[in-house]
């Protein structure tokens, strides 16, 4: 880890991705300034994908997708497939012949990564070993624990965590130079050593948006927000504070190692390893700042809306297919419960704090009375021993009061630092799912308008054939009545296009152009395809049922810790008032 | 058709009370007095009212049956309320008919008795007031349990939009009520509960005729300002009593007591005693040079002088004022918490419902979906449903009834002992104006009797007329015409002290008027001066018997305050521990439900797939 600021730092990556950006904004700008295509959907995706692809990123996948399984196909050529997709929606662009021809070329490239990637790292791992089967076969438990409070070079203080990891995967093992039983054969499992490095927030965030680049087809676990505005005022040290990031950076880190591929990435090896290769790592690449540009501290107080605006389908084409339309009814609906449950026990939390303020006033009013019946101590030798006895009983139903008031804001103080987290957690997990899906959405809607601009091509074909010109080109767009207006305009300002060249040129140079572009497009569409039904088919088949499960867990833990917290609240308040009880009944009876 | 008139006849029949089963049983059924079925229900009460007390009937055969009945009736219940497994209870409340009048059903018997055999009476709110107002002037010594406050105008204007405010109201009095009687009857003075009054307040014969009980012994022997009383025995009918200055301002009844501190008192009374000693120097010279004796105090070895407040009484009075500083402020936050209660448990409520239309809305149907999610919360929902339902036992059972009422009403306990340290204070002023009017006959003594020589003879100043000075002369002229004026004359001129006190000329006037007609019975108004020294002989005389008996009465005022108060904290103590007991105890009883509550939620979730 790089020990300049934290703050300066993400300043500089900001700059340098602005940089970078700006740049590659310039190339999209080229690239739409031929295109009529490119719709707004892909648009925004255009900015951000199409660097994945021409970033040093390419450096990046090779060594960190190594473990990724080469059976698992959607999480290798996923990275491309952005690019490549805003690339071929941009197809009167100059060089949109040599184009697709780089996207082929990307996908070998990428295919034989795990042998590259073993070549190139010390791992002796045989590439045909199916990683994802050592989400099973080992454990690796990672925790977060233990603040600390520390300073950086430039003695500006930072929270640092530790973080415990339990583990025989022999990945992590090799990584830390350990010894590992020589080709375990499957019984053979290496004992179980502990890990345990510290990190601060930045490598979390480097993790996070490692893993974000890495396998943009998964659900990411988001992090904490930055609070840049609590930074400033100096909360980022508050007890409460840190115990609610503590808890937040704990659930992610918790998601991460249940996740079969996500545990199973180096990215996380390295980062759970107390290695001086972290630092090397995090220094040598500057991550693009995905957070701050998708304006992640928005996520806690916009959550709704933002989350809304996924859920709303997109004018253009509404999602058909009927699984990823239950799985979004059904997260929609366990958001809005989630968002309703922790404003109600926010509410409720606060009553908490009330009752915790007006029992410790009662208890100093009780105290008052106790006072009262000591100042009257010396009235007589008579009463003396009576009022002291009084005294005493006041102090001890103070303190028992006292205690009430205590357990209650430690309460107050659980449910705001875990459980309330838990639930805020459970709705932001959910919204990275959404983002998965949206993703998965706008890449049908670009499909959508591949095939459009494909049929249309052949409707042209049709036409400078001659034959059935002006009848089939209307039947054509008969026949894709169903398509949206917006289809229909890019296939309109397609055609005038189109018909303006045909007027200059040999028809059969012209037929033979349009013929190599609908070939092109066939391509595409087969690979799109490809690509997005294996998007479709992860988030239902893995992504959403890893999701489901996690969140249940948690959720599940989230009520498990509340009752234990509330069974020590009361039994603690029982054991306490039981002896205050005793106490006062002794009195009692020496009264009687 | 017939038989309901003829319930009625009966019901309203007067000999229906020298039914002698009355005695075991005087509600039978523990009906309502008011017969639903009754086709005329507002001349109902009338009847009741002539028909009481039972005595005045006399159309009745066995009026001497029914005579006994009501004695034995009352026979019993004084015995009843001396024994110590009594049971009583406020139990019901309803309507008078016709009115917004709600009356307090009084239940009480036998520990063991059944419902049949309890006496029932009904009572109104302000039969309970004026029961307390006169058992506080009764015993301006005792401190008597304390009832609800009056409620505002504004809280009526409330309970006439709000229905259930009023059932709140109308709920939260019958507590009081009950513990109004209880601890008059178990941890009061017994003379309270023995008090004939008490007797009669219980007495199901007084129900429709409380004015009646009002207009008997012992209240109607009470005097109309209680400081015309014997403080210790308020119903001892000696004469001497209404000799005694009254002071504008006091009434028992009120709590608010605008006088100076006991300390301050204090102080007062000790610069009455510098004055005291001066004057008995002045008579003693007087004496020695007139040759004759004034009437003094009578100076029976019995007599012990009252110089001062005992210290231990005006601490008393501080830490009352202490404690209600304190109590007050815990009666607010009392109040906020019963309000934070609320919302919590509204809250709750609200998270109750809300998780179970989450796991409804979670709920998946179709066949083979894991629906652990849905069930989770659902308990979890269900789990917080119980946990406010504890919640709401709690508070409206335990911590309003057992704490905030309680401790509201401890509240009151010390206001009910400020009344009787404001009688006190009343009494002290009183015994100091009976000094300075001792001192003022003095005075006139003094001016009366200048020349000793010539006792019972007018002052001669004739030899002294002639002499050239004009002060002499104007002192000459103004003796004279104080001779003239009279003495009744010369009171009334020096009153300015009494002002300090709230005794107004008026009082004087009064006074001194009763005075004179007192001594004028004894002696006949002679014009010459020896007639009108005997006269002023025979007012000292009384003045100092006034001081006799009310120096006797302050001594045994104030050790009966100081004994009160002794108890009443020794009783303090108990009533806290048995308060924080309580608390406790009822502390203890919610968080167990809750625990168990989330134990069990928690075994369900570990047991969950």
């Amino acid at each position: 880890m790089n020990l300049s600021d934290q703050f300066t730092s993400i300043q500089l990556d900001r700059d340098d991705d602005d940089n970078r950006q700006s740049e590659t904004r310039e190339e999209a700008i080229e690239e739409e300034s031929g295109s009529v295509a490119a719709s707004d959907k892909s648009k925004d995706e255009d900015g951000r994908d199409s660097e994945d692809g021409d970033s040093d990123g390419d450096l990046l996948i090779p060594a960190t997708t190594k473990d990724a399984p080469p059976q698992y196909e959607p999480v290798d050529p996923a990275p491309t497939s952005p690019e490549l997709l805003s690339k071929s929606a941009s197809p009167p662009h100059s060089s949109e012949v040599a184009e697709p021809t780089a996207t082929k070329n990307d996908i070998p490239k990428i295919s034989p990564s795990p042998e590259l990637a073993v070549q190139q790292e010390e791992s002796p791992v045989p590439p045909a070993t199916d990683f994802s089967k050592y989400h099973e076969l080992y454990t690796l438990e990672s925790s977060v624990q233990q603040p600390i409070k520390d300073m950086d070079s430039s003695s500006k203080p930072f929270m640092n965590y530790l973080i415990v990891t339990k583990t025989n995967n022999p990945l992590v093992l090799k990584l830390n130079h350990l010894p590992v039983p020589e080709e375990s054969d499957g019984n053979q499992v290496p004992d179980v050593v502990e890990l345990s490095t510290r990190r601060r927030y930045g490598d979390f965030r480097y993790l996070h948006d490692s893993l974000s680049k890495d396998y943009p087809t998964l659900v990411i676990p988001p992090l904490p927000s930055k609070s840049n505005l609590k930074y400033l005022t100096g909360d980022t040290f508050s007890n409460a504070f840190i115990k609610k990031r503590l808890h937040s950076l704990n659930t992610f880190i918790r998601f991460i190692t249940n996740h079969k591929i996500l545990s199973q990435s180096s990215v996380f090896h390295l980062f759970i390893s107390d290695l001086s290769d972290w630092n090397t790592f995090t220094k040598s690449l500057k991550l693009k700042d995905v957070e701050e540009q998708s304006g992640f501290g928005r996520m806690n107080e916009e959550l709704a809306d933002t989350f809304m605006n996924f859920m709303t389908p997109s004018k253009y084409k509404q999602e058909n297919n009927k699984e990823i339309l239950d799985i979004s009814e059904k997260l929609k609906r366990l958001y809005e419960n989630l968002v309703r449950l922790n404003r109600l026990f926010t509410k409720l939390n606060k009553k908490h704090n009330d009752l915790s303020f007006d029992y410790s006033q009662f208890s100093k009013q009780i105290n008052k009375l106790s006072q009262v019946a000591a100042s009257s101590d010396s009235n007589g030798a008579g009463t003396a021993a009576a009022d002291s006895a009084m005294v005493n009983n006041f102090q001890v139903f103070a303190e028992a009061l006292e205690y009430f008031a205590d357990s209650w804001k430690n309460l107050h103080a659980y449910f705001d630092e875990s459980f309330l987290v838990s639930l805020k957690n459970c709705a932001k997990y959910i919204v990275s799912l959404t983002n998965l899906i949206n993703l998965q959405h706008n890449k049908r809607i670009d499909l959508q308008v591949l095939q459009d601009y494909h049929n249309k091509a052949q409707a042209e074909l049709i036409a400078m054939g001659g034959t059935t010109s002006a009848a089939s080109g209307a039947q054509g767009y008969q026949s894709q009545g169903l398509v949206g207006n917006t289809a229909q305009l890019i296939r309109d300002t397609l055609s005038t296009s189109a018909s303006g060249s045909i007027g200059s040129a040999s028809t059969d140079n012209k037929m033979a152009k349009v013929q190599s572009r609908i070939n092109q497009l066939q391509h595409e569409i087969d690979i799109q395809t490809k690509l997005v039904n294996e998007l479709t088919n992860n988030i239902v088949c893995e992504e959403y049922p890893n999701w489901d499960r996690f969140n249940k867990n948690e959720v599940k833990e989230a009520m498990v810790g509340m009752c234990d917290q509330q069974i020590s609240f009361y039994q603690g308040l029982i054991d306490n008032w039981t002896d205050a009880e005793f106490k006062l009944l002794k009195r009692l009876d020496e009264l009687n | 058709m017939g038989d309901v008139f003829n319930d009625i006849e009966q019901d309203n029949n007067p000999s229906f009370y020298g039914d002698t089963s009355i005695l075991a049983n005087p509600y039978p059924h523990t009906r309502s007095q008011q017969q639903p079925a009754s086709p005329v229900p507002p001349p109902q009460h009338s009847p009741r009212l002539q028909q009481q007390p039972p005595q005045v009937r006399e159309q009745s055969p066995d009026a001497t049956d029914l005579v006994n009945s009501t004695l034995g009736l009352s026979n019993k219940i004084s015995a009843l309320l001396d024994s110590s497994d009594l049971e009583i209870a406020v139990v019901a409340s309803e309507h008078l008919v016709g009115t917004s009048v709600v009356v307090y059903s009084i239940q009480f018997g036998r520990k063991g008795d059944s419902d049949d055999q309890r006496i029932i009476v009904k009572r109104r709110y302000s039969e309970f007031k004026s029961f307390r107002e006169q058992l506080l002037r009764l015993f301006p010594t005792v401190i008597v349990p304390p009832i609800p406050e009056k409620h505002t105008l504004l809280s009526y204007l409330v309970n006439s939009i709000d229905n259930s405010h009023e059932i709140h109201i109308i709920d939260s009095r019958k507590r009081y009520f009950t513990r109004f009687l209880r601890e008059l009857i178990f941890a009061s003075d017994p003379r309270l509960r023995q008090s004939a009054l008490t007797v009669k307040f219980l007495d199901p014969n007084y129900e429709m005729a409380w004015d009646n009980a009002l207009s008997e012994p012992p209240v109607s022997v009470l005097p109309k300002s209680m400081l015309l009383a014997n403080p210790v025995d308020t119903t001892d009918q000696n004469g001497l009593y209404v000799l005694l200055p009254s002071i504008n301002g006091f009434d028992i009844s009120k709590s608010s007591d605008n006088m100076p501190s006991l300390r301050r008192i204090n102080d007062d009374l000790a610069k009455l005693w510098e004055q005291i000693q001066l004057m008995e120097a002045k008579r003693h010279e007087f004496e020695t040079r007139s040759k004759m004796t004034l009437p003094a105090n009578s100076e029976d070895e019995n007599f012990t002088p009252f110089h001062n407040i005992p210290p231990e009484l005006v601490k008393f009075e501080n830490e009352f004022h202490q404690s209600i500083k304190a109590l007050d402020d815990l009666d607010k936050l009392n109040n906020r918490s019963v309000k934070n209660y609320k919302q919590m448990i509204h809250n709750l409520i609200e998270l109750g419902g809300n998780l179970n239309n989450f796991s409804l809305q979670v709920y998946d149907n179709s066949p083979g979906v894991d629906n652990s999610l849905s069930a989770a919360i659902e308990k979890f929902g269900s789990a917080l449903d119980s946990n406010f339902l504890n919640f709401e036992g709690f508070l409206q059972d335990r911590l309003i009834t057992e704490w905030q009422e309680p401790v509201h009403q401890m509240n009151q306990y010390f206001y009910s002992a400020l009344i009787s340290i404001k009688f006190y204070k009343y009494k002290v002023i009183q015994y100091k104006l009976l000094y300075k009017l001792k001192f003022q006959k003095y005075q006139e003594m003094f001016g009366t009797v200048s020349v000793p020589e010539a006792p019972g003879k007018p002052a001669d100043l004739d030899h002294l007329e002639g002499l050239p000075s004009a002060s002499l002369s104007q002192a000459i002229q103004k003796i004279k015409h104080a001779k003239d004026t009279g003495q009744a004359g010369q009171l009334r001129q020096k009153k300015s002290w009494y002002g300090i006190f709230g005794g107004g000329s008026n009082y004087n006037k009064q006074f001194s008027k009763r005075l004179s007609a007192v001594e004028a019975e004894e002696g006949e108004n002679g014009a010459d001066v020896g007639s009108k020294f005997i006269q002023m002989e025979r007012e000292l005389t009384k003045v100092a018997q006034l001081i006799a008996l009310t120096t006797r009465d302050m001594n045994n005022l104030t050790d009966e305050l100081i004994k009160t108060y002794r108890q009443f904290i020794k009783q303090l103590e108990r009533k806290w521990l048995e308060l924080m007991i309580a608390y406790l105890r009822s502390g203890k009883q919610l968080f167990e439900a809750n625990r168990d509550n989330f134990t069990e939620l928690r075994e369900w979730l570990e047991q969950a797939p």
